[in-house]
């Protein structure tokens, strides 16, 4: 269990909203088990709106727009300066490869189809939870810019990946490849095979995209793991 | 109608999820209980502010237990449903139950 303790402005916000010490003290015992300062905000400004939400039927209209609009502007505010992503995250997953290659897919009949793939994993190596990790594989043919298929995945939920942690074993894989009557293993060494690089790209929460690596396709068959 | 005196679905599930957790229903508890059975995540205002409703209409009592460091030394309240509240537990659950009987499209479908 984490000793690290709940954020402070967050905290006292909490108090201030008229939390009962039972849900203060639920959220500080999910904080410390789980520790995610996006979810203990989250949770700080649902807190917030339900005592507006009481405020605003004990007192009616003459005080609606008050409260929507300090507690609105000041939510805001606050939300946006300390909760928001903090991790870079080229340097704070690191990408731990497994595999790259070719996997036979389904095709048209009495032909072979290959499409490359890459199987890794993502090691959260920073102090900070990734909530809703997500990341995208865009793969390239030859050193052709032009991309020849991409594929995505959602690595980590609302939960986050905690410090330290990895996520599953994960297989991305291009739409596009080779389709031919030869069986897979010819089609490998046909003269005209051309190999491919996909590049990696992440973002987690509400951060841009950013490329975690790039690399080569291995010219050798992989299995699918659908 | 007065004031609003029949049991929500959120009512149903949070004193339903007290059952199965018997003497250990408190926030966190209560709160995982109904993530990890239904799916569905509930904040913790909204688990409360139905929590307060089912105690004001004597449906759940609850008690304080004793403050622990893990929560920086705030208590758990503990609850429990009433006699009242399992009354209009298995009132409901024969509502439904009737409800949902003889519907074609869910002849099979029990999990």
């Amino acid at each position: 269990m984490s000793r690290e303790q709940p954020p402070v402005l967050a905290a006292w916000l909490l108090a201030l909203s008229g939390a009962s010490d039972a849900l203060i003290g639920d959220l500080h015992e999910s904080f410390t088990t789980h520790p995610s300062r996006l979810w203990y905000w989250n949770q700080v400004a649902m807190s917030m709106g339900a005592a507006a939400a009481r405020y605003i039927q004990n007192n009616k209209l003459r005080t609606l727009r008050n409260v929507l609009g300090g507690a609105g502007i000041l939510s805001a505010f606050v939300y946006s300066v300390a909760c928001g992503p903090r991790v870079d995250l080229a340097a704070g997953v690191k990408v731990d490869v497994l595999a790259t290659g070719w996997a036979e897919v389904e095709a048209v009949v009495n032909q072979t189809k290959l499409v490359p793939v890459i199987a890794f994993k993502l090691k959260n190596v920073s102090d900070e939870s990734l909530p809703v990790l997500q990341v995208n594989a865009v793969f390239h043919r030859g050193n052709e810019d032009d991309e020849w298929g991409n594929d995505f995945r959602t690595a980590a939920g609302s939960s986050g990946l905690p410090p330290g942690a990895d996520t599953a074993d994960l297989m991305l894989r291009s739409q596009r490849g080779y389709t031919g009557t030869q069986d897979a293993a010819r089609i490998l060494t046909n003269s005209r095979f051309v190999d491919a690089r996909v590049e990696l790209f992440g973002k987690y929460a509400s951060t841009s995209w950013v490329k975690l690596g790039d690399y080569p396709i291995a010219r050798t068959l992989v299995t699918p793991d659908r | 109608m007065g004031r609003r005196d029949r049991l929500e679905p959120v009512d149903l599930v949070a004193m339903l999820a007290m059952m199965r957790l018997g003497e250990d229903a408190y926030g966190v508890s209560i709160a995982r209980e109904i993530e990890e059975t239904t799916g569905r995540t509930l904040a913790f205002a909204s688990l409360y502010l139905t929590l307060d409703r089912l105690e004001q209409n004597g449906l759940v009592r609850s008690e304080l237990g004793e403050p622990t460091a893990e929560r920086g030394g705030r208590a758990k309240r503990y609850f429990q449903v009433t006699a009242k509240g399992l009354a209009e537990v298995k009132a409901a659950r024969r509502s439904l139950t009737k409800m949902w009987s003889g519907i074609p499209q869910l002849r099979g479908d029990a999990t």
